[in-house]
């Protein structure tokens, strides 16, 4: 008879995940639980012996994203320490990121320009590391940007993915209203462009605090916001060097 | 936790299993982890561009003048340097200015760093690495200058797990992979394995760039039903068994069927991706044909059946991605139907006296490529019927051969074939 077999990174995957779920409650406190969604939780967590702060990503779904950002490093992400895939759940420890989130600032008042241009450019980069290790973020929006002092950081890939080019559309529908491009509807299925889409309504929202379609950012910045929200994604931005570029 | 899968914290000592990238007991990372970083050469504001370009004139200037007077070992070009980067670089030397990006077939000019290819075992494949160059403000193609600027170059895949890479010498293949400079064909074997492809390219100026893709083979895990230990003598039988292997099976699993010696009456349908394989003892027949019912997931492998009808039906619908191989279709209205998003090849296949052999429709991806390699299109009605969405890569009728059929080719979508290695009698 031949007996199906589990394959040896399922397996080791389980072991991890088993194992580190137990050494957290035993080794690290909660100090408050940050999201709740029906997909899982994100729960802020303090190291005992050493007070070292960890954001613990419990969630149903896809951890591809985090387990390639365990080998990269990049100042514009979070550092990912752990990313163990359970037989339903996965369990994902990274660097929490102090700081407010652009979407706080901006209750305050918007940006000017210089501080647009300058932020959205660190944006790019971490978009880039993303794109390049052919991760696509989805999720672009100013709630999902910490600034840690002159350093903004993206966070959340809770809605991020691997863009596999062969592959037929995307089967759940995720991403912001607003700020999710047209071709994540369930039209297509979204890639790196979807991202600079996001990124133009970002600079817009910044500048004016309006999506483009109300009221469009003045100058040089607004022409990037057009070519960054075109509707044909052939006809944005090819890539966020691109976008970097034009900033 | 047993030995085998444990190792020790470089930091504190404490005995982790051997896949944790971090130490829970320390608080330490585990894992060395490379920095990922944009380029920063050639990418600057336009104000620092143009007065280095002015101050570029007036060197060149200068040096034109001072080279006229000295001997030619006195010239003040720039000592050779090497330049590098993972997946992109931007490239300026006295020879130009060039943007070079590694891709993938499927994702064209967009840069990545790393890669991965995935198979099964028992299963040898192949991609590519393809090499863009364009200008870096521009974005025009610059594959012509820069190959002309190149004095030479080479690849090398270094290992980091396993052994199941290799790579061929890169060569132009703009026919498979629209706008690219070179082009370097990667084989794998069916096993799981990391490296990493380094590109060499040395410039007539001296400067050497080395650009380098991070490779990983990985294994699609599979669960195999052999006709030796499931009952598979009717469709029935079949159709139960398949039953139960979807049932059973995880949504990443590929089903591999090893079929007997039998002719099948009745539609086999399958929902789940699946791979079958005919008995070599003798021949797997399916009269009335298969079905699949899949749209997404990996590429099916299709190997040693034959679709066999009295006069009609489909012989094989496909949405998916499928490769067929050895296989024979006679009899059909249609042999093989390709609808949805997949894309089909054909290998060693046979197309005998159908109304159509292959019928072509729906919106396969535009840069996937659909090959028919040495293929026979024989007494068919129509032998290529071609009704899809056109993709931007030309279909590929490798060694195929079209015979004796009413029409050998229907194209009212003027999709774009390579036609220069069939054959039509």
């Amino acid at each position: 008879m031949h007996n199906p077999s589990e394959t040896e990174g399922y397996r080791e995957g389980s072991i991890i995940y088993t194992w580190f779920s137990q050494i957290l409650q035993q080794e690290y406190d909660l100090v408050r639980r940050m999201k709740e969604s029906p997909r899982g939780h994100v729960d802020l967590i303090r190291h005992k012996k050493s007070g070292q702060l960890f954001v613990l990503r419990d969630f149903y779904g896809n951890c591809e994203v985090y387990r390639k950002l365990l080998r990269y490093t990049c100042p514009h992400l979070p550092t990912v320490y752990e990313a163990a895939e359970g037989k339903d759940k996965n369990l994902v420890l990274e660097e929490y990121i102090q700081g407010d989130t652009l979407g706080f600032l901006l209750e305050e008042s918007l940006f000017s320009p210089e501080e647009t241009k300058k932020i959205v450019a660190q944006v790019c980069q971490a978009l880039w590391a993303l794109h390049s290790l052919g991760a696509v973020h989805r999720d672009v929006k100013p709630e999902n940007i910490i600034l840690r002092g002159d350093t903004a950081v993206l966070i959340d890939f809770d809605a991020a993915r691997l863009h596999k080019p062969q592959a037929d559309s995307d089967t759940h529908i995720l991403g912001t209203t607003g700020f999710a491009a047209p071709e994540q509807y369930g039209l297509s299925q979204s890639g790196p462009l979807a991202d600079i889409y996001s990124v133009g309504i970002l600079i817009n929202v910044m500048r004016t605090g309006e999506h483009p379609s109300k009221k469009l950012a003045e100058g040089h910045l607004g022409r990037v916001v057009e070519k960054c929200t075109h509707v044909n994604p052939q006809r944005r931005y090819k890539n966020v060097l691109r976008l970097a570029d034009a900033l | 936790m047993s030995s085998q899968l444990s190792k020790v914290c470089p930091h504190c000592g404490a005995s982790l299993p051997l896949k944790a990238s971090f130490c829970p007991y320390c608080a330490q990372k585990i894992l060395s982890s490379q920095p990922l970083s944009m380029p920063t050469l050639g990418k600057r504001k336009h104000w620092r561009r143009r007065i280095w370009g002015l101050a570029s004139l007036f060197i060149l200037f200068l040096c034109i003048g001072v080279s006229l007077a000295l001997p030619r070992f006195l010239s003040t070009r720039a000592l050779p340097r090497t330049y590098e980067g993972e997946g992109e670089i931007s490239y300026s030397g006295a020879d130009g200015r060039f943007y070079l990006a590694l891709g993938t077939m499927n994702t064209q000019e967009q840069p990545m760093a790393e890669q991965i290819f995935y198979t099964m075992p028992g299963y040898d494949g192949m991609g590519q690495v393809p090499l863009f160059v364009h200008h870096p403000e521009s974005g025009e193609n610059s594959a012509g200058f820069f190959l002309h600027k190149l004095k030479s170059f080479s690849v090398e895949l270094l290992q980091e797990e396993g052994d199941s890479l290799s790579c061929e010498e890169p060569k132009k293949a703009t026919d498979t992979v629209p706008g690219s400079t070179l082009v370097c064909n990667v084989r794998f074997k069916g096993q799981a394995g990391r490296g990493k492809l380094l590109w060499t390219l040395e410039m007539d100026s001296g400067n050497t760039i080395q650009i380098s893709q991070n490779l990983e083979v990985k294994l699609l895990p599979v669960r195999s039903y052999h006709w030796k230990d499931y009952p598979m003598e009717t469709m029935e039988q079949l159709q139960s068994v398949v039953a139960q292997a979807e049932k059973e099976c995880a949504p990443e699993e590929i089903i591999q069927l090893h079929l007997p010696p039998i002719t099948y009456a009745g539609t086999l349908n399958l929902s789940h991706p699946t791979c079958l394989y005919g008995s070599q003892e003798g021949e797997t027949v399916f009269q009335d044909g298969i079905q699949l019912l899949w749209d997404e997931g990996p590429d099916c492998y299709f190997h040693d059946l034959v679709f066999r009808s009295s006069g009609d039906g489909t012989g094989l619908s496909s949405r998916g991605h499928l490769h067929l191989n050895r296989c024979t279709f006679s009899g059909f209205d249609t042999g093989l139907l390709a609808d949805g998003t997949g894309t089909i090849y054909t290998s060693d296949c046979l197309f005998i006296q159908n109304q159509v052999a292959i019928h072509l429709t729906g919106s396969p991806p535009k840069r996937r490529t659909l090959s028919f390699y040495q293929t026979q299109f024989l007494q068919n009605s129509t032998g290529l019927l071609l009704e899809q969405e056109p993709m931007e890569v030309p279909i590929n009728l490798y060694g195929s051969i079209f015979q004796e059929n009413g029409q050998d080719i229907q194209n009212p979508v003027n999709q774009t074939l390579e036609l220069s290695s069939a054959r039509f009698f």
